[in-house]
């Protein structure tokens, strides 16, 4: 594309966004508006961020976000259908990163409402789990980059969107009631590797270098060269000794500086399907889940091949160590259960789920250097919160998240590093001034190595359809730490957001 | 629903309250709006009767009055004024029913603006108290939550309404010593007039209350406080009879002449049509 249409295309985006926001100070309505004689509900959202490194003071674009929202009851269109239809556009850029869409179908789907079940049909978010912003009994929509949270968000993320059918029931007998879900998802919406470039570069680059210093080891080199002699032809003038040092100098190449995975391809073979059932027991709701489907990133390794270049002649040798990075999605198999309930002025809740994965036998492979593993794992979260003060104007929440097998940022693990469980904790507090203003603080920290991400934020409600706030991200910690090592600098920053 | 249902609806209106703050809403002024239909709008009409009538008398005859038979909903547009005459403005419909072991069962649900559209609050509560269950769906996270069950509190902050002017006039009977004042004319509707003088601790020193005479109904209610100082007042204004023959008024003004607030709660629409139980269901809750 040219430039000069990129910067005609940021210009017209600009003073879109500016008439959006211009419209909301000015107005003190926000109505979602009702279109026509069926009621065609259109309503949406646009949000603006800026951010100020705290580190070398630069002034950036934070991101643009917007969502476009259709909704129509199927009564009032003679569809002879209880029920409604429903259809999000999203997008959004990050200008720091460059990167991101200004257009992507969000939600698009049709909810048919019979006697015996509820049916929903279409792309879709399911919300399960009784935890704030971790459930790890929401199987079916992966979570968005940890970015979300840099500027709170930490109690109302939400999962991406899939194609799926999911079909819920509500039996009941005597006083005893019953929820049930079953989901088939059409098409998960696997990640990739959710690591940057640069860092896989990085990763790669530093297995390389792993592997030649790894031939300088006494005994490394003699083994592979014992392993060539016999594929060398017999002819060849080169002694053993000869042979390790050529090894022992060997050029180590990755063949590529990312990992790639494939998707599945027959349709058969992506449908991944989850059930839940739940009941009520008093003050307390009790689900048991399930799911057999796609871990939402792949598996990792490298696997290193040797490779010779013999000369004409046998004039020359060389041996070089192909680094072949690889990756593959797999399937797993998930249980889990999750409870929430009330005491006192209290809420409590908790949600764990146990996973077993398809087993990859290149990563129990001692010619591979695995950043994932076939373990199982358990992931477990149980929180409480409760409001004070006469007009229930201050809010306190509290969650422990424990994770066997890795980080919570991350599902890898460098070469030789051993499995450490993760345990978090996040802390939310929040007093609401006058309706209008509110002062709140996010915090998530690494129990293990005592880092964490902690963002304090002050937000004003100009009018129902205006919002402006100002706040910062701290990363405590250092550079070895889970999310000292974050790359992101702390910042200030700020934001505004019309809905209608 | 009748008024001794007040504390019933307090639970559900201070855990709504709790939660408004939690997620920036103003359910608490939904929940005010409630106890008004106990007070203003689901109200019997009944002749009028005898001068003579002591205070109690006429206190006894509006509590009797006050009743809401079966299930019934609302549309309702609340509006919270702040001191410099800033308005915001919340339109809810409000779904209510009460079953034969008198399980009351109420569904709230905001219409505008678009920041709280489709955010829903269900309660059931039985008639002991005991086991009353609240869930909010929150249409940004596509779930529900179960809430907590908040300990009763005397203020509603962030709406011009406290414990007791939600509470009804059941409570003004049993708390209050009543003394007949000087009949008076209110909004062109000739009342009586009481002042109730509360028997135990309380913000007021005393509340003088406008009765309807010939409907018994409250239509203006006035708090005083230190000094006799008028603190807060209660209008009601259009009152005019709705296709089942019972009085509703248009229009509700709490004012709170100290702070200089003002919290209006405008009756778009109500019925008193049955409602399906389906309606007050976790189920219901999760569709659009």
């Amino acid at each position: 594309m040219k430039p000069g249409r990129i910067l005609r295309r940021k210009s017209v985006m600009s003073i879109l966004i500016c008439a959006v926001f211009t419209f909301a100070l000015l107005s003190g309505a926000a109505y979602g508006m009702e279109l026509g004689p069926t009621g065609l509900n259109v309503s949406g959202e646009l949000e603006q961020t800026l951010s100020l490194s705290l580190t070398d003071g630069e002034l950036t674009l934070g991101f643009t976000n917007y969502k476009l929202s259709l909704e129509q009851d199927l009564m009032r269109i003679g569809a002879g259908i209880d029920g409604y239809a429903y259809v999000s556009v999203k997008g959004g850029y990050n200008h720091k990163a460059s990167e991101g869409k200004w257009l992507e179908l969000d939600e698009a789907y049709i909810d048919i409402y019979r006697d015996l079940f509820d049916l929903r049909l279409g792309q879709q978010a399911l919300s399960w789990g009784t935890a704030y912003g971790f459930n790890p009994t929401s199987y079916v929509n992966p979570m968005p980059s940890v970015a979300t949270l840099t500027q709170g968000g930490l109690t109302d993320l939400t999962g991406l969107p899939v194609p799926a059918v999911y079909v819920s029931a509500y039996p009941s007998w005597k006083d005893m009631s019953a929820d049930v879900g079953m989901v088939l998802v059409l098409d998960p919406r696997l990640q990739g590797v959710p690591l940057p470039d640069a860092y896989q570069a990085e990763i790669l680059n530093g297995i390389s270098y792993g592997i030649k210093a790894g031939l300088q080891v006494p005994g490394a080199a003699e083994a592979l060269a014992e392993a060539l002699l016999p594929l060398l032809p017999p002819e060849m003038p080169v002694s053993k000794e000869e042979i390790v040092q050529i090894i022992r100098n060997a050029q180590v190449r990755p063949t590529s500086l990312e990992f790639t995975a494939d998707p599945p391809e027959s349709f058969a073979d992506r449908l991944e399907v989850a059930g839940r059932a739940g009941m009520n027991f008093g003050m307390w709701d009790l689900y048991i889940s399930g799911f057999r489907g796609w871990e939402d990133t792949p598996v990792l390794w490298v696997e290193t091949v040797p490779a010779v270049d013999i000369g004409p002649a046998f004039t020359y040798v060389d041996v070089y160590l192909d680094v072949h990075p690889e990756a593959l999605y797999r399937k797993a198999t998930e249980i889990g259960a999750a409870a929430s309930g009330t005491w006192g002025p209290y809420t409590f809740w908790g949600e764990g789920n146990y996973t077993l994965p398809d087993k990859v036998e290149a990563l129990n492979s001692e010619k591979n250097i695995a950043l994932s593993t076939n373990d199982s794992n358990f992931q477990a979260v149980v929180g409480a919160d409760r409001m004070f003060g006469s007009a229930s104007e201050y809010y306190v929440m509290g969650q422990y998240i424990y994770n066997s097998s890795s980080s919570l940022l991350s599902p890898y693990r460098m070469p030789g590093e051993k499995a450490k469980a993760g345990h978090y904790l996040t802390l939310v507090g929040r007093a609401t001034i006058h309706d209008d203003h509110q002062i709140e603080v996010m915090n998530i920290f690494n129990v293990r190595d005592k880092s964490g991400l902690i963002v304090p934020r002050y937000t004003y409600k100009v009018n129902p359809m205006l919002s402006v706030w100002v706040g910062t991200t701290f990363l405590t910690g250092d550079e070895t730490t889970e999310f000292g090592g974050l790359p992101m600098d702390n910042s200030a920053f700020a934001g505004v957001k019309v809905v209608w | 629903m009748n008024l001794q249902d007040g504390d019933a609806i307090m639970k559900l209106a201070n855990r709504a309250e709790k939660l408004s703050q939690l997620f920036g809403l103003n359910t608490g002024k939904v929940w005010v709006f409630l106890a008004l239909i106990s007070m203003f709008i689901l109200v019997l009409p009944c002749g009028a009767y005898g001068a003579e009538l002591t205070a109690k008398q006429i206190l006894d005859k509006v509590e009797g009055t006050a009743l809401l038979v079966g299930s019934g909903s609302a549309k309702i547009e609340l509006i919270t004024e702040s001191k410099r005459g800033q308005q915001r403005s919340h339109t809810l419909q409000i779904y209510r029913k009460k079953d034969a072991d008198d399980t009351e069962k109420q569904l709230l649900e905001y219409l505008q603006p678009a920041d709280v559209s489709g955010t829903k609050l269900l309660s059931i509560s039985k008639p002991d108290g005991k086991d009353s269950e609240i869930w909010l769906f929150m249409p940004a996270l596509g779930k529900e939550r179960r809430i907590a069950a908040q300990e009763m509190q005397t203020k509603f902050m962030g709406t011009d309404f406290t414990y007791e002017e939600i509470s009804g006039t059941a409570a003004y009977k049993e708390d209050y010593e009543s003394k007949r004042l000087d009949d008076d004319t209110f909004d062109g509707h000739k009342c009586y007039v009481l002042q109730l003088t509360p028997k135990g601790k309380s913000e007021y020193t005393f509340v003088k209350m406008w009765i309807w005479q010939d409907e018994s109904i409250p239509v203006k209610v006035e708090f005083y406080g230190r000094g006799d100082k008028l603190r807060k007042s209660l209008d009601t204004s259009g009152w005019k009879k709705n296709t089942k023959d019972k009085w509703e008024p248009s229009q509700v003004v709490m004012s709170d002449v100290l702070a200089g607030t003002k919290t209006i709660v405008k009756i778009i629409e109500a019925s008193e049509t049955d409602l399906p139980d389906d309606y007050f269901t976790v189920r219901y809750l999760r569709r659009r």
